[in-house]
């Protein structure tokens, strides 16, 4: 076969600027880092690493919200274990009140402390969360959401909770109208009550639950008679209709339990008196408690048994709206708990995107250092043989 | 026999053995010049004298110089030449194309998805007005990003158009060389010896029409070659020649097309066909690779423009009004063909589309005509795959836009191109500058009441269609402890009833709830228009989710745009493959062309040698011949 000369020196030309193009390639990837620096260098990494970049910075945009939530309830969190340690002292200022030596001016000094204590607490409830918004906002108010109005406080926003994401449960604020003005009256389930008409010395506890399924939310009367010789019997009646409890022997301090509840009545009941057992309400709040309390301190002309009255059901309701707020403290407690998780689950995601973008589109160093090797010991020996092949003619041996 | 013959034969000999010489030394001096075709120097012995004695040779006698050729090597080199030459240009054109794509920070999935974080940054602080501004800062990159991809494909496309214009003007001028040297040739070919050189010319301007359009080359009787384009369209014929002629696109005049003319006759030339080529790359890259990429963009910028202007029109803006459109974009356009009919110089149908469906749209552009089988329908094929949609009536949506007859009567014989999305990345521009014009909030806002005893609280309340009957007060009730629930208006009215599932949302009136936890029998849930736009965040929570909604013909925005890479990055690869093979077939092919009419300077050498000793040898026979010859001379004295 003829080989014409100029077309062979074409020829190796061309092929030595391949083999160089290639040595540069190389290179060019092992000082970028990246194997695929356009898409064409492998289409589907490519796509792979795109989507990978996309979800971190999807990743990260869902870790700023965690953050913004956890920050959001942190300070809901803290807010109501503050308020919870002014409720405790609240408490102790009422069952200081409750010693009968006091005057009329002790009682008004206690009724003055448990006033700031009110004041602290609302402005507890009015914390601003430091980005234009309210902590216990709900979702959403103009100004601050606990308005101190005649007749006590009300909430002027809208209730609920504010939520920064719209796949996981990320609250961005409390719902401050349930925490602040929702607690329950009597034991949360139920308000014992005595008929104000009634003539003889006993009272009813707050009770309890013994049984939570046979609850029937049912209003009912507690009702005595005289079955003859001082002994008293006691009947409930569900809404006017008998129930197990008829006719029943009274003691005093002797369990009462109807339809899941236990309470005790203590003392000497008159026959015809009656107790009431009402389905427990929401709407109690601390600074109607207090309200209430501070009323009746404030009031010298008070008799010791409307103090004591005052006392007790004021513990009761103090009782009952810490026990709400502890709750309150504990849920946000456990969302925090949960945005961590879902943040470490975020982590996880972000580091698994990292590394699929990183499998996707970096170079594996050695693999590359040894096909670069390859590349140039090829390119040697392509010019090496080019200056051996190229250096021969006849007209070398003419002479 | 004369004694003069020795010297005649010497004579002859030493002039033979010069002109070999001069041929070798021509071809050593050409060794390097493109397109030279190794010549040869035809020599034959001269016709015996006859005598008693027999016949004696006379000498020997130069006949003509020829080159080495080889039709059928030239053929191949020149239509392999022409492929390579196709497959580089639209290799060099799309790897300018895949630049115009960014990816990671750069790219358009990036931005696209920027403008949804910064929705969920707002969702955190709605009332915060630099959170709204950060909002359409996000969503102004992502429409000029738009409207720069845009940009740099219709600079490619511009690029594509002068380029083939100034191609054209190239083998117009070729061709009327080619057809010039034609009609020397035939020519010199009457006076008996072959024009080598001329040959040599043509053969070269051939291949350079072929880096342009392939040809296909037949040979006249007379030695003329006739040139022909595009599957048998004359380019050259003797000493004739057509001219390529660089035209507008019948639809669109910013693409551009070829046709042929002839002695005053224009055919226009189907581009599929024209086989190799620069021009055939060029082509094909505006036809099919820039087309796709425009679609591809147009699909993904309509498809979020529109989507988004919708999910702001479901929430209401930091004044409390209905939210206005986020962005401007493209239009969809029907362009009639420049054959329709016409009236008064304008064209008597019109059509208009409208976008129907977001996530429906296709990249694709459209071919519309009456139907066949009915007038009164119309008949839509789409290019990209091909698909025949028929029996389209008037007013229909087919894949998410509807086509409408503007100005009629259509005729049976007119065709519009349809483009639903082509034009809308160019299009792309932030409508809203007012941070307060952000919509983030959602019109209506569910509270749950504080004396529910399940657990369920709101998980999302969002719009997702217009109220058909403006919004109110609405309660939502548990009716039983298996989630029955009503909604009841502020009359008490029922206005919905259904049962509750975790899995699906309660939906009223074009707004969905998605309650999160369980209900419990008596839960209420107010439903009412929202007090405190300001502090609502419903609407940026949905337009956070769009990040995970799959907006574009089933995929999410970055999936889209990831699918966008990957495609125009396989045609990269593809097209590289190709230029790489048809490159290294034309060098080949090349080669093999070489290797039989090219110079190899050994081979010359070694005739060197031959020729400088058989001119030495002649010069010594014209040394005996003069001592014959004197020796004869002696005699006489």
């Amino acid at each position: 076969m003829r080989i014409a000369t100029a077309s062979r020196y074409d020829a190796t030309v061309d092929s030595l600027q391949r083999r160089q193009a290639a040595l540069t390639d190389s290179q060019d990837q092992m000082s970028s880092g990246k194997r695929v620096n356009r898409p064409s260098d492998d289409p589907t990494a490519a796509s792979r690493a795109e989507r990978a970049h996309i979800m971190q910075q999807r990743i990260e945009a869902q870790r700023r919200a965690i953050e913004y939530s956890g920050n959001a309830i942190r300070l809901a969190e803290s807010a109501l274990g503050e308020a919870g340690e002014v409720l405790q002292s609240a408490r102790e200022t009422l069952v200081n009140a409750g010693n009968g030596s006091f005057n009329a001016t002790e009682r008004d000094s206690l009724a003055k402390h448990l006033k700031q204590l009110r004041g602290q607490l609302l402005a507890q409830a009015n914390q601003a969360d430091g980005n234009g918004g309210y902590t216990f906002g709900g979702q959403g108010s103009q100004n601050e959401p606990f308005l101190d109005q005649i007749g006590g406080v009300t909430y002027a926003g809208t209730g609920g909770q504010v939520q920064l994401s719209p796949t996981e449960d990320m609250p961005g604020a409390v719902d401050g109208k349930n925490v602040w003005l929702g607690a329950r009256t009597g034991n949360g389930i139920y308000v014992t009550g005595a008929d104000p008409a009634n003539t003889g010395q006993a009272w009813i506890d707050s009770g309890g639950i013994t049984d939570p399924s046979a609850i029937t939310g049912s209003s009912y009367s507690v009702v005595f008679a005289d079955s003859g010789g001082g002994a008293m019997t006691v009947t409930v009646l569900n809404n006017g209709n008998p129930t197990t409890v008829t006719d029943q022997p009274y003691s005093s301090s002797g369990p009462i339990t109807v339809e899941g509840m236990t309470f005790r009545i203590t003392g000497k009941p008159a026959a015809g008196d009656q107790f009431t057992i009402e389905p427990s309400q929401a709407g109690l709040d601390p600074f109607s408690v207090l309200d209430r309390a501070i009323g009746v301190l404030s009031d010298p002309t008070a008799s010791s048994g409307e103090v004591s009255q005052a006392v007790s059901s004021g513990l009761r309701d103090l009782d009952q709206v810490m026990g709400h707020m502890q709750t309150a403290r504990s849920d946000a407690g456990a969302t925090l708990l949960r945005l961590d998780s879902i943040d470490v689950r975020e982590q996880d995601r972000d580091l698994w995107a990292k590394s699929v973008q990183s499998s996707a589109e970096d170079l594996d160093m050695v693999a590359a250092i040894s096909d670069f090797k390859n590349k140039q010991s090829n390119y040697q020996a392509a010019l090496q043989t080019y200056a051996m092949v190229q250096r021969m003619s006849l007209f070398d041996y003419i002479k | 026999m004369s004694s003069s013959m020795l010297m005649s034969i010497g004579t002859q000999a030493m002039f033979a053995a010069y002109a070999q010489l001069n041929t070798i030394s021509n071809n050593i001096a050409n060794a390097n010049t493109v397109g030279y075709s190794r010549q040869r120097t035809v020599q034959s012995t001269v016709e015996g004298q006859y005598t008693g004695a027999g016949f004696f040779g006379r000498g020997v006698t130069v006949d003509t110089v020829v080159r080495a050729s080889n039709i059928f090597l030239t053929q191949q080199a020149e239509s392999a030449r022409a492929s390579s030459a196709a497959d580089a240009t639209q290799r060099d054109m799309l790897q300018q194309l895949e630049l115009v794509f960014g990816s990671g920070d750069a790219g358009l999935g990036h931005a696209a998805t920027a403008v949804f974080n910064a929705f969920s940054d707002l969702a955190a602080a709605p009332a915060d007005l630099s959170a709204r501004q950060a909002v359409l800062a996000r969503c102004e990159d992502m429409a000029s990003m738009c409207r720069a991809y845009s940009d740099q494909i219709e600079t490619l496309q511009s690029n594509v158009y002068i380029d083939v214009r100034n191609s054209v003007d190239e083998v117009n001028s070729l061709a009327s060389q080619v057809a010039k040297l034609n009609e020397r040739i035939a020519n010199a070919l009457g006076v008996g010896h072959t024009p080598n050189d001329l040959m040599d010319q043509r053969d070269a301007l051939i291949g350079q029409i072929a880096d342009k359009v392939a040809v296909t080359t037949v040979a006249g009787s007379d030695g003329t070659i006739n040139l022909f384009v595009a599957g048998g369209q004359n380019l050259v014929l003797g000493s004739m020649s057509g001219k390529l002629v660089a035209r507008p696109d019948d639809y669109d005049s910013s693409r551009i097309a070829l046709s042929i003319s002839m002695s005053g006759h224009e055919v226009p030339l189907d581009s599929t066909l024209l086989g190799g080529g620069s021009l055939a790359g060029a082509l094909r890259f505006q036809n099919e690779d820039l087309v796709e990429s425009r679609n591809r963009l147009g699909q993904l910028s309509a498809a979020l423009a529109v989507s988004m202007n919708t999910q702001q029109s479901h929430g209401i803006d930091l004044l409390g009004n209905t939210g206005q459109a986020l962005f401007e974009y493209g239009q969809p356009k029907a362009l009639p063909a420049a054959t329709n009919e016409t009236l008064a110089g304008a064209f008597v149908a019109s059509i208009d589309l409208a976008i129907t469906d977001p996530s429906q749209l296709q990249a694709s552009e459209y071919e519309l005509q009456l139907d066949p089988a009915d007038a009164s329908l119309y008949q839509v094929t789409r290019r990209a795959d091909g698909k025949v949609y028929s029996g389209v009536a008037d007013g229909a949506s087919i894949d998410g836009f509807s086509i409408t007859l503007g100005s009629g009567p259509m005729g049976a014989l007119d065709r519009f191109l349809l483009k639903p999305v082509s034009g809308a990345s160019a299009g792309m521009a932030l409508a809203a500058t007012n941070p307060r014009a952000v919509a983030a909030g959602c019109p209506v806002t569910a509270v749950p009441s504080t004396a529910n005893k399940g657990t369920a609280g709101v998980g999302m309340l969002s719009v997702t269609a217009d109220p058909s009957v403006p919004y109110s007060t609405l309660t939502l009730q548990f009716t039983s402890a298996t989630g029955d629930y009503e909604l009841l208006d502020a009359a008490s009215t029922v206005v919905s009833s259904g049962t509750w599932d975790a899995a699906l949302p309660i939906s009223y009136n074009g707004f969905d709830l998605k309650l999160k936890g369980t209900p419990a029998l008596g839960d209420l849930f107010t439903i009412a228009p929202t007090q405190y736009p300001g502090a609502s965040n419903g609407n940026a929570l949905a337009f956070d989710l769009m990040a995970n909604q799959k907006l574009i013909e089933g995929q999410t925005v970055g999936d889209a745009y990831s699918q966008v890479l990957s495609g125009i990055g396989v045609r990269v690869q593809g097209a590289v493959n190709a230029a790489e093979t048809s490159s290294t077939v034309a060098a080949r092919a090349s080669e093999a062309l070489a290797g039989e009419v090219g110079v190899n300077l050994d081979e010359e050498a070694a005739k060197l040698i031959q020729y400088q000793q058989a001119y030495q040898a002649a010069a010594k026979m014209l040394q005996t011949a003069q001592t014959v010859m004197e020796a004869i001379l002696q005699m006489g004295r």
